[in-house]
This record gives C-alpha cells, structure tokens and sequence, in this order.
C-alpha cells in the first residue's frame, strides 16, 4: 500500500476530477481519496493505492508534481507509508 | 464508448491497427511516456501489447455467467451459498461497496447494474468425517475452499459494457505489472551506481596512497599487502558493476534497454497470468467433492493467478432495491455495543 500527498488543490475540486487527473498521467485507480482541508488556502488530499507499491509510486509523483489545474500548481509527494499503532 | 473499451470487446477488431495503435499509445502513457521519443517504438512495442490485449480480451470474455447478487437469491445460487457466509453478508458487503454506490447514485443510473465480483480465495487441508465404501471414517483429509474479502470495483450498465471494462481493468493491470519491473529496474541502477562512486573512491585512493609511499619509502610499503592484485580485484569489480548497468539501460541506451523491459514484461506475462473458469463441486460446507459424486453442487468462477494476486472473480447484476444506503449503520453500531 502506498499513498500520494496532493496540496495546493482548487478548493471545489471533486473526487472524480482527482481520479481523472491521476488516471490521465497513468497511475492506477486509487482505492481512497481523504481529504485535508486545512485552513483552506492551500486544500490537500491523501490518496491511498492499496495494491501499489512505494516505488512504483515514487516513479509516477513527478508526473502530476507541478501540474497547473484552474490556476493552482499542485505539489504531489509520496506520503510515508503509516507508523504501527503504539501498543 | 472509445475505440480503446472496444478492444476487450467480444471480437477481435478487424485490421486492428487503429486499436493496436490506440493501446500502444495508452502503453507509453502509463508505462513511460519518454519511450514514445525511441527510435521505430510502436513495430519494437507491437508484439507485447498484442500479447497483453490477447490476455485482457480472454481474460473478459471469461466473465459469461452472470449471477443475481442479492441477499433473496442466496439459498439458490449455489455460487452465492459458497462465497457468503449467510444472506446477510451478501447486503453488508453491497452496502459497503463504494463504487456500486456511486454508480447507483449517479443521475440516469438504471435501476441495475452489472458488476465484477472479486473474492479472494484460498484451499486448506482439514479433517473430517467421509464415507469410505461402506463405513463412515473420521480423520479423513478433505479440501475445502473459502471466499473473502469481497470487492466489487467494476461496474457497468449492462453485461458487453462490464466486460469491456474488466478488459481494460485487466490491461491496465498489466501496465501496472510492467511499471513495477521499471521501478525495479530503476532501484537497482540506483544501488549500482552508488556501489560504482563507493568503489571509484576507493580505487583514488588506493592511487593516491600507492603515490605517497612511494614518494616516501621509495616504492617500500606495507609487504603483506599486494596493492597491484587490490587494484585488478577493484578494476575487475568496477568493470562488472559497468557491465550490470549497462544491462539496466544506463546512458544514452536508457530508452532502448527500457523499451526491451515493457516488451519483455508484458511478453512474459502470458507465462505468469492464468485466467481461467474453473468449476468446483462443493457440499454446503464448502469441501471439496469429487465431480463423479452425486451430493453437493457445482459452482463456477474465473479464477485468476498472477504473480501477486490469486483470486477469484463472477460476472454479478444487482438491482438498485438490494443494495442499502451507504453511510454509518446505527442499528449495526448498536449491535456492536
């Protein structure tokens, strides 16, 4: 499993325009789509490939990194993958 | 519809080129779109999209039988009975998939829909009672098959619309597979190369101090230590390490090499990917049977093995009354606590 970090997206951007982008640049169908608002100048969203594995993530980021949609740039950058629950 | 979803249709399109060329494009575009700027691509990339198109368009057509998913047909649909526990799983897992919800949600959406049900599915050795000539035996070793993690991820209007879509699921995941052996290919030439800077470092250095004391003791230095044969091992070393890279596709040859691995991969994947159907007879704990006995029922899926998945897929239409609205389920909840 691995995730992208997307930041600086339009604040109205909808699930299915995220996965039409990704789908565009070639990456597979993402399995979940979190949303991080934050204090809203700058929306993010988590997207979550569960059968994808870091690497091959790590080849596709620079694809969609920088890409200029509705006026935004949007950054993407490979999250790490989770830290275990502490017991 | 594309001409691109028309591939994975039920024949295969006559001339072909357009499509082929079609399928070349979305390769390059998925798998590595600088490859597009290699010399004579689309003849040297032709014969492994034609194998993953072949695969794709099999692989779809393998999804004839379609099954009423529903929580009513349950008890009679002897592939239903065998992959869900009970009745109420079969509408908890409806109500927990995603893209069927969507689907349904979605305005001019029908009131059915057709959808690719994936299961995982594994076989275990376990003991029980069986009959054996006329005496019934405990302890005899039977195989019993389970079904699990349900996921329905493709859904269409109707059955042509659904496996064209499993086609270009099926395709797709190929490319996946080949974008994996680059990202592969491309860690290892990492690694090279850090081991080629590590040991041309070492073989300055060795230069360097050979210089010194040669300068200081007149060619006079350490007597166990060989620093000629240490050099040669190094050189000897660093040439391999320039050999493997090579291999890997390092320099103005990157494009070439990595064109022969999106070739190879997706040639090798009519080794590595089996779709199948595959029947099984099963009693209603879902052992096992010989297919000469009368007891139990058969039940047929498509059976998929790839290098990292092993599963097991059914054609399924659901009708928009089963499938329960999504969302928190208090009553479930309440249960809970």
């Amino acid at each position: 499993m691995a995730s992208l970090w997307l930041t600086n997206l339009p604040a109205d951007v909808t699930d299915d325009e995220i996965t039409g982008w990704l789908e565009k640049y070639g990456f597979p169908r993402c399995d979940e789509i979190m949303r991080v608002p934050g204090d809203g100048s700058r929306p993010g969203a988590v997207i979550t490939f569960a059968d994808v594995e870091e690497e091959v993530l790590r080849r596709l980021q620079p694809r969609i990194d920088g890409v200029f949609v509705r006026n935004k740039t949007i950054h993407a950058q490979v999250a790490p993958p989770p830290r275990p629950e502490p017991h | 519809m594309g001409l691109f979803d028309r591939l994975f249709g039920r024949q295969p399109a006559a001339g072909g080129d357009p499509l082929l060329d079609k399928a070349l494009d979305r390769t390059v575009e998925v798998v590595e779109p600088k490859l597009a700027l290699a010399r004579d691509w689309r003849r040297r990339l032709a014969p492994g999209v034609s194998a993953a198109i072949e695969i794709a368009r099999a692989g779809a057509q393998c999804l004839q039988q379609v099954h009423d998913l529903s929580a009513a047909n349950w008890s009679t649909d002897p592939l239903l009975r065998a992959a869900f526990a009970n009745s109420d799983s079969v509408t908890q897992v409806l109500g927990r998939m995603r893209e069927l919800q969507r689907y349904l949600g979605a305005p001019g959406a029908g009131n059915e829909a057709y959808a690719v049900l994936g299961m995982s599915v594994e076989t275990r050795k376990v003991l029980g009672a069986a009959l054996v000539g006329e005496q019934v035996r405990s302890e005899v070793e039977r195989t019993q098959v389970n079904f699990g993690d349900h996921r329905i991820r493709i859904v269409a209007a109707g059955a042509e619309q659904m496996r064209q879509a499993a086609g270009v699921r099926i395709f797709n995941e190929l490319l996946l597979g080949v974008t994996r052996e680059l990202a592969k290919a491309d860690e290892r030439r990492k690694e090279l190369n850090i081991e080629r800077s590590m040991l041309q470092a070492r073989l300055r250095m060795l230069e360097h101090n050979e210089r010194a004391l040669s300068e200081e003791f007149g060619g006079k230095g350490d007597d166990d230590a060989d620093p000629l044969a240490e050099r040669a091992e190094m050189q000897r070393r660093l040439d391999e390490l320039n050999a493997a890279m090579a291999a890997y596709g390092g320099g103005t040859e990157g494009l070439d090499r990595q064109l022969e691995i999106v070739r190879d991969a997706l040639l090798s994947a009519r080794e590595l990917v089996r779709i199948e159907t595959r029947t099984l007879r099963v009693d209603a704990m879902n052992t096992v049977l010989e297919e000469a006995q009368s007891a139990g029922q058969t039940i047929g899926f498509v059976h998929v093995q790839a290098p990292r998945i092993t599963r097991a897929f059914a054609a399924v239409r659901v009708q928009r009354a089963d499938v329960p609205a999504g969302g928190l389920s208090i009553a479930a909840v309440e249960r809970t606590l």
